[in-house]
């Protein structure tokens, strides 16, 4: 259908409009991305773009995709959620108990989503009726969480011995790993979600401008609870794959600085601090920067401690960048 | 000969495609006050950006006391001596009056420390000057009301001595009375050889207190007039390029006799001090007007109807069934709209686009099964920019990127999107050109025509006297008259809405 009443002059710039329809800023991100490649395929050209290597570095993003997915929703709301960690390691030790005392993955995988959820509802109630900043709940609950996590486990690593449980961790579809399957899920899942559905649309107005989206009707605190209930469950669902994978349920996993990469990719891929901007496309390309980092570090024998300052520094930088972006206009 | 302080010509300033100044020239003379006029987007803010120094010209020339002007920063316009009280709010809400007045130039003392004796002296100073005695220097500035924050504004402009001061629509916010104070600052700076430059949308304004009007169009000054040898009527003309119909002599009245829409009983809002609270009906096909000075309790008041804010007593009936209402969810499903005083904090999403911005209010319409229908909303969007005549590139464009009176359609197509049956409006067309204010007025004449009630709070009377069946005079949270459409003057009216206050002379029977 074509539109005769814009002014827009958009004759014939086909170019142009490739590039408004991807997002500058998405392009950005491919085009950092590139680098990366490019960098470390000159470095280890060897080994990196091996199909092992490859592989392996889905299978690091994985957990952190689904992650940094549910986060951007957060954050478009105009919320944050750093206790997304602790969820993943309370909901791999909650999903191992269960299957040890059942045997059944099913029940082990209900376990992980319910024990998330609530965790995320916990979150939801406290900052939304309990009006404190959500950057203070969920620090809060980010050492509560890890501390149930080792109340329940007695602080051990709780082994998993069901075959059909560890399969989704470990198995295979079409040459892809099931966790690359589980992402690709999650993510065609959010981006309907974010960008096709009324209530996406409604948390990009709620993140934009509270005031006004409550007063065109919309029932705030609803919204708010529910957001950091998915971001509960999604956590669980990163629990349950990491359990899977590791074939076990251990209070201390997802503690090496998960929430602080999926924060990362969520800002690399347009979030803004204060709400109502994120793509969830765009935190995938996020994800993608940090896992191909983190791979191309430890293959060219990058330093831990070093690997560390480079994290570290990149999410003050994707969030200086948001912030730039924004300040320009 | 009068001697020439400010020379502005053919200034152009491009925004990527968008013309914003196109050509501008003029000249301010010594000691006189100059009006800017000329509708929304018209240029006479990007002209006033450019000569306090927050974003260079592209082309033209400026001289500024027989020297060239080309300024880098604020900072530097202000050592120039020019100085610009800008339409929204340039001060710290948290702070207390007196450090706003005092900020550029805290005083100390010799210890280096804050002598806030001093600073409050000098505010008390400064305050006094342009009789502003009633304001406490050490009340924080967001206790006060609105009206008060710009005259605070202006005194802090004046603070320091500059040659020229702009004043950027100081009139949008201010009530009659407030209007008639500001004048008399005005004649004050005036007398001591100050230049103003008075940039405003109402030409009663321009003609009290200015010698000379420019007029602006499409980036463009299309003329500079002496006041004392045009005419209302021409300046409009210079103003829109066409004959405005004179609208309030083709108004009809209409029949109202429709069922009662929207009545209150004995509503309070927490800041009304009267424990019986207010009462009030609207029918439906009728337009009802709240008149009365800022403070006098109406913003509160709507936003009390809508469930913006919480209700401490009394109750509200649409169709003459009571109801309660917990939040502006209820109030919308239950027919009601309500386009708030402000529209960038408490209108619109100015982040989202125009389209997304309209169907916020009515989601359901431009989808299916939960999923959004963006072709649909698409073409919703273009159907009220037909209609509502809202002038944008496109309506994929973020709604920042409109001008004032553009933005007030949108808030407007939002809220019509719901064919609401009741609409509540709080100063419909403020920071509006005199077009698009007529555009508006049409528009909810029409809808008053299609049935709706209507409510609007509106500081300017002719906008009131031109809309409204019924005016409700309202003075410190009462309702102390309510006036028909054949008694309708400005005097009458206004004797209600300060005799409560026992300012004016004379009592009202």
């Amino acid at each position: 259908m074509t539109d005769h009443t814009t002014n827009t002059p958009n004759e014939g710039i086909s170019m142009h409009r490739v590039i408004e329809r991807i997002g500058i800023h998405n392009i950005s991100l491919l085009v950092a991305l590139v680098g990366l490649l490019v960098i470390f395929g000159v470095l280890r050209g060897d080994v990196f773009f091996s199909t092992r290597n490859l592989l392996n570095i889905g299978m690091g993003v994985a957990i952190l995709g689904v992650l940094a997915i549910s986060q951007t929703g957060v954050i478009v709301s105009g919320g944050l959620d750093i206790s997304v960690g602790s969820i993943v390691g309370l909901t791999t030790v909650a999903t191992a108990m269960t299957i040890q005392a059942t045997d059944m993955a099913g029940l082990g995988l209900l376990a992980g989503i319910v024990i998330g959820g609530l965790a995320g509802l916990v979150n939801g109630l406290l900052i939304t009726y309990g009006r404190i900043n959500a950057v203070i709940v969920t620090l809060g609950t980010m050492a509560i969480f890890r501390g149930v996590a080792f109340i329940l486990s007695n602080g051990q690593s709780i082994s998993i011995f069901n075959d059909s449980f560890r399969w989704i961790g470990t198995g295979r579809i079409l040459g892809l790993p099931a966790p690359i399957w589980v992402l690709i899920a999650v993510a065609i899942g959010f981006y309907t979600f974010m960008h096709k559905s009324i209530v996406g649309r409604n948390y990009y107005a709620i993140g934009g401008n509270p005031i006004v989206a409550r007063l065109s009707g919309l029932k705030i605190p609803n919204y708010r609870v529910a957001i950091y209930v998915v971001s509960g469950v999604m956590a669980g669902v990163g629990g349950i794959l990491l359990a899977a994978r590791t074939g076990s349920g251990q209070p201390i996993s997802g503690s090496d600085g998960l929430e602080l990469e999926a924060i990362t990719a969520a800002f690399l891929g347009g979030c803004a601090m204060q709400g109502g901007r994120g793509t969830v496309v765009g935190a995938l390309l996020g994800v993608a920067i940090i896992g191909v980092l983190n791979n191309g570090m430890i293959l060219t024998a990058v330093p831990t401690f070093y690997q560390m300052l480079a994290k570290g520094t990149l999410l003050i930088l994707a969030v200086f960048l948001a912030e730039y972006r924004l300040n320009k206009n | 000969m009068p001697q020439n302080i400010l020379t502005v010509s053919e200034l152009k300033k491009h925004f990527g495609g968008v013309r914003a100044l196109d050509g501008v020239s003029f000249s301010l003379t010594r000691g006189e006050t100059h009006a800017l006029v000329g509708e929304n987007g018209a240029g006479k803010s990007t002209l006033i950006k450019t000569l306090s120094g927050a974003f260079p010209f592209d082309s033209g020339d400026i001289v500024l006391d027989d020297a060239p002007y080309r300024p880098d920063s604020p900072h530097e316009a202000k050592a120039r001596g020019l100085q610009v009280v800008h339409q929204e709010f340039n001060l710290l809400n948290h702070l207390s009056v007196a450090e706003n007045i005092s900020i550029e130039a805290m005083p100390r003392t010799r210890f280096g420390i804050l002598d806030r004796a001093e600073m409050n002296r000098r505010a008390r100073a400064a305050l006094d000057a342009i009789g502003l005695g009633d304001i406490d220097v050490r009340a924080t500035v967001q206790s006060l009301g609105i009206a008060h924050r710009q005259l605070v504004e202006i005194a802090r402009a004046l603070q320091s001595d500059s040659s020229i001061l702009i004043l950027d629509e100081p009139t949008a916010t201010l009530t009659e009375r407030e209007t008639k104070r500001l004048f008399d600052i005005v004649a004050d700076i005036k007398s001591r050889g100050v230049t103003v430059v008075f940039v405003t949308h109402h030409l009663n304004e321009v003609f009290a207190i200015c010698d000379r009007v420019t007029i602006f169009r499409n980036g463009k000054t299309i003329a500079t007039e002496v006041i004392a040898e045009t005419t209302p009527a021409a300046v409009v003309r210079h103003m829109v390029g066409r004959e405005l119909a004179t609208e309030r002599n083709t108004y009809q009245n209409r029949d109202i006799s429709g069922k009662c829409a929207l009545s209150t009983h004995n509503l309070k809002v927490a800041s009304n001090p009267h424990p019986e609270g207010l009462d009030i009906a609207v029918h439906y096909g009728e337009i009802v007007g709240i008149a009365g000075l800022v403070g006098a309790g109406r913003t509160e008041f709507l936003r009390g109807i809508f469930a913006a804010d919480p209700i401490v007593s009394g109750h509200l009936a649409r169709n003459g069934t009571p109801m309660v209402f917990r939040s502006p969810r209820d109030a919308i499903s239950a027919g009601i709209a309500f386009v708030t005083e402000d529209r960038k904090e408490e209108g619109l999403i100015l982040d989202m686009p125009i389209s997304a911005n309209v169907s916020l209010a009515n989601m359901a319409s431009v989808s299916g099964h939960g999923l959004m229908r963006f072709g649909l909303e698409r073409q919703r969007a273009e159907d009220h920019r037909a209609k509502l005549q809202i002038k944008c590139g496109s309506v994929s464009d973020a709604a920042s990127s409109m001008s004032g009176g553009n933005q007030q359609k949108v808030v407007l197509a939002k809220w019509l999107a719901r064919t609401p049956e009741v609409l509540i409006l709080d100063e419909p067309t403020r920071g509006v050109d005199v077009g698009a204010k007529a555009e508006i007025y049409g528009i909810l004449r029409k809808l008053a025509q299609e049935g709706a009630g209507l409510l609007i709070v509106s500081s300017e009377l002719p906008e009131l006297m031109t809309l409204c069946d019924r005016i409700l005079v309202m003075a410190n949270h009462r309702i102390v008259g309510s006036v028909s459409r054949d008694d309708f003057t400005e005097e009458h009216i206004l004797k209600l809405a300060y005799g409560q206050n026992g300012t004016e002379e004379g009592t009202i029977a």
